[in-house]
């Protein structure tokens, strides 16, 4: 979808919510209806439920959407949506829509799907911890390969390579085995062991494995998972006490949910921009708040430029970004304006995946995006 | 198109029937427009596209345009500029008259700036949100009464409503008696985080205060009584006052929660709010009057400055030694926001300002 047509399909929603007396026709609530079909399927595509969501789960998720739009009654997702309309932001009105597709996606979704949603929670948190303890390597984020070793050219985005899958062990694993822990981690291994010179996005891997469930209804995620006891979601953080508990703490999982989080939607929202609007990001950050950073994380000189330089917001950025294009060929474009664009865009993409956190927690999720910032583009931070 | 336009009317009225008996047809005329218009076709075809069609033509319908008032006055809800030029817009109530004290600069006003959507966790018992379904802009606001602040009228980009009359007077009552809120660390850093943005709503506001004092520094050595008159009305966001010096020591013990929370904080801008309130409250005890000011606008240093006497502003630490600054020639400390970075502020146990003899 090109960014007219994005914007159209938005700018009829904004005009629906704010009443603002622009005559709306027919063919704008064509418009808006091809408009959320077309972002129900980039969800499908980024996360590879081309296989297990049918034509009619599309239309009915589309249609509760529109729905939605009716509302008489203060649902959370409309107000923030109204919010985002009178604030005249289409970009975050774009993160809101994204997220409640796939929510509603989800919602709709027959039996099926629900374990497929499942499944595929489960090969992402088991590829996390077998990168964690380095059986397998993290190549970028959500991208995983058996080794970092090589030069790894990145896997098909639709499917893992049939000859390959059928050749290796797992498929008769997976289907006797009712998928318990330790199953699903040596598939993932042999999978991966199988193309050594590739890396694959992590749903692509789900995708892959889950055509080998034949009982997809025995999956349930406490089998797959153990469970943990440290699985506090962020709408269950206490209130701190008068004299400033430290209790207000995000727990370690809520925080890392609600940066996936960020990073799934920014790459769904941003796609072959995603690099340079995440580092757009960071330069961005580390002008707002250098004391989240060190001249370790950075590398000296970039921390000399970002945190301690007395340019603008954007001159700073652009250098930052021009530096790291230069030092290691990446395909960034570096202009001014493209500069301020996009980190414009990381702003109004990041503002509605905070907008329900405190000021207070959102300061927490900050330093552990900052964090994982860091960690997906350490390489290139480092000088040549 | 022009065709669909001119039977809108006639289609709606049709849909709405046919949402509540599926079996009914429609008129000739609207027959004829529907096998020749696909777009009407497949909006009419859609269940799903037909109820918003019918819903939001309604709504269209019965809406009421909203008229921009030719006054500026109390209970007005504005969309606002600030910042840069792509920056979003914010939304404030209009909470005083129109004023410009001082020549040189341009016309304000007081805004309370409104918070869309509030997040329960961070309001107190004190704190006034007003709920979707009664206040003109239909999403939940807050009125951070606790934030009202100057911004100058040009900023001001549309008017988007009123409050109502009972709203009104409980926002009166808020900004002239406001109460005092228990605030547990989630509101606290909550208000702390909108008063940063506020700084930033009213920073073309003291912008042009600091540039016709500058103005007039060049002009002058002495302090010009037009501008403490405006610094007096522009009020407490301006974080300004006056004092008389009179050859006594000012001593102000550093007792306040403020204070202890700053130096738990380590920021800069939260030392330099507790060092200015430290000050200002120094000032304000001692009930002193005319030619010191200590000013702290949210960005930049703290200034202290005397227009007629020379003296000396010492942090006096808890283990007895002493950190000294003296006015320069126009009687004037700056303290910058990298001083205070190395200033160990929990070990303050006073500031002392002494007048000293030229």
């Amino acid at each position: 979808m090109n960014n007219k047509n994005k914007f159209g399909f938005l700018e009829v929603i904004e005009s629906l919510l704010l009443n603002n007396k622009r005559h709306i026709s027919a063919r704008d609530y064509i418009e808006l209806e091809s408009g959320i079909h077309a972002s129900i399927r980039k969800i499908i595509k980024r996360h590879e439920l081309q296989n297990v969501i049918q034509e009619e789960q599309i239309t009915e998720t589309a249609g509760n959407f529109m729905l939605e739009l009716l509302a008489p009654s203060e649902t959370s997702f409309i107000m923030k949506l109204k919010a985002a309309a009178i604030n005249g932001s289409l970009q975050e009105e774009y993160g809101y829509i994204l997220a409640r597709l796939f929510t509603l996606l989800k919602e709709n979704a027959p039996q099926n799907v629900q374990e497929y949603f499942l499944f595929s929670d489960a090969v992402k948190k088991t590829l996390k911890k077998l990168a964690k303890s380095d059986k397998i390597s993290q190549i970028k984020l959500g991208c995983y390969a058996i080794s970092a070793t090589s030069e790894l050219a990145q896997g098909s985005t639709i499917s893992f390579p049939q000859e390959i899958v059928a050749k290796i062990p797992l498929k008769r694993q997976l289907v006797n085995t009712n998928v318990k822990n330790m199953y699903l981690e040596e598939s993932i291994i042999q999978l991966l062991t199988a193309c050594p010179a590739m890396y694959f996005r992590a749903n692509v891997i789900a995708s892959a494995l889950y055509k080998y469930v034949e009982q997809p209804s025995a999956i349930s995620i406490e089998e797959i998972m153990p469970v943990n006891s440290d699985n506090t979601t962020a709408k269950n953080i206490e209130i701190p006490d008068m004299s400033g508990n430290p209790d207000s703490q995000m727990s370690s999982t809520a925080l890392d949910e609600a940066v996936s989080d960020i990073f799934a939607l920014f790459d769904l929202q941003n796609e072959d921009k995603k690099d340079t609007v995440l580092l757009c990001g960071l330069g961005y950050f580390a002008k707002l708040c250098p004391d989240f950073f060190t001249p370790e994380d950075l590398g000296q000189d970039n921390y000399e430029l970002l945190c301690a330089s007395a340019l603008g917001e954007t001159d700073t950025i652009q250098i930052f970004l021009d530096k790291i294009a230069k030092s290691h060929l990446l395909k960034v474009k570096t202009g001014r304006t493209t500069t301020s664009n996009m980190t414009n865009f990381f702003k109004n993409s990041l503002s509605p995946l905070l907008q329900d956190y405190t000021i207070e927690e959102q300061r927490q999720i900050i330093r552990a995006l900052v964090h994982r910032l860091l960690e997906e583009y350490a390489p290139l931070l480092k000088s040549r | 198109m022009n065709e669909c336009k001119k039977i809108e009317r006639k289609l709606v009225e049709f849909l709405e029937k046919k949402q509540k008996n599926p079996d009914t047809a429609p008129s000739t005329k609207v027959k004829k427009h529907l096998e020749a218009c696909q777009d009407c076709s497949h909006v009419a075809n859609s269940p799903v596209l037909s109820k918003l069609f019918t819903h939001f033509w309604r709504k269209a319908e019965s809406a009421v345009e909203l008229e921009t008032p030719d006054k500026l006055a109390f209970g007005q809800i504005w969309k606002f500029s600030y910042g840069a030029k792509d920056s979003k817009p914010a939304f404030g109530v209009i909470s005083s008259e129109k004023f410009r004290a001082f020549e040189q600069v341009s016309e304000a006003i007081r805004i309370t700036p409104i918070f869309f959507n509030p997040r329960e966790k961070e309001l107190s018992t004190e704190d006034y949100h007003i709920p979707s379904y009664e206040n003109p802009l239909e999403i939940p606001i807050l009125l951070e009464y606790w934030n009202e602040r100057p911004i100058l009228v040009s900023q001001l980009a549309e008017f988007m409503g009123m409050l109502t009359e009972t709203q009104q007077a409980r926002l009166h009552k808020l900004l002239t008696n406001p109460p005092e809120a228990k605030l547990n660390r989630t509101m606290q850093i909550f208000r702390e985080y909108e008063l940063e943005k506020g700084n930033l709503y009213s920073a073309a506001v003291f912008n042009e205060l600091i540039e016709a004092e500058k103005a007039y520094e060049q002009e002058t050595e002495k302090a010009p009584e037009p501008l403490l008159k405006l610094v007096l009305q522009i009020g407490k966001q301006i974080y300004e006052t006056t004092i008389d010096l009179i050859n006594e020591n000012l001593v102000a013990p550093l007792k306040s929660p403020n204070l202890v929370y700053a130096a738990s904080e380590a920021d800069s801008f939260k030392k330099a709010k507790s060092i200015y309130n430290n000050l200002y409250n120094l000032i304000e005890e001692n009930g002193m009057l005319k030619t010191f000011e200590v000013r702290y606008t949210g960005q930049g240093p703290i200034r202290i400055k005397s227009s007629s006497e020379s003296f000396e502003l010492s942090f006096i630490f808890k283990d007895g030694k002493e950190e000294t600054l003296q006015s320069g020639s126009a009687n004037k400390i700056e303290i910058t926001q990298e001083y205070l970075k190395n200033l160990d502020i929990a070990q303050l146990d006073s500031i002392v300002i002494t007048a000293v003899e030229k």
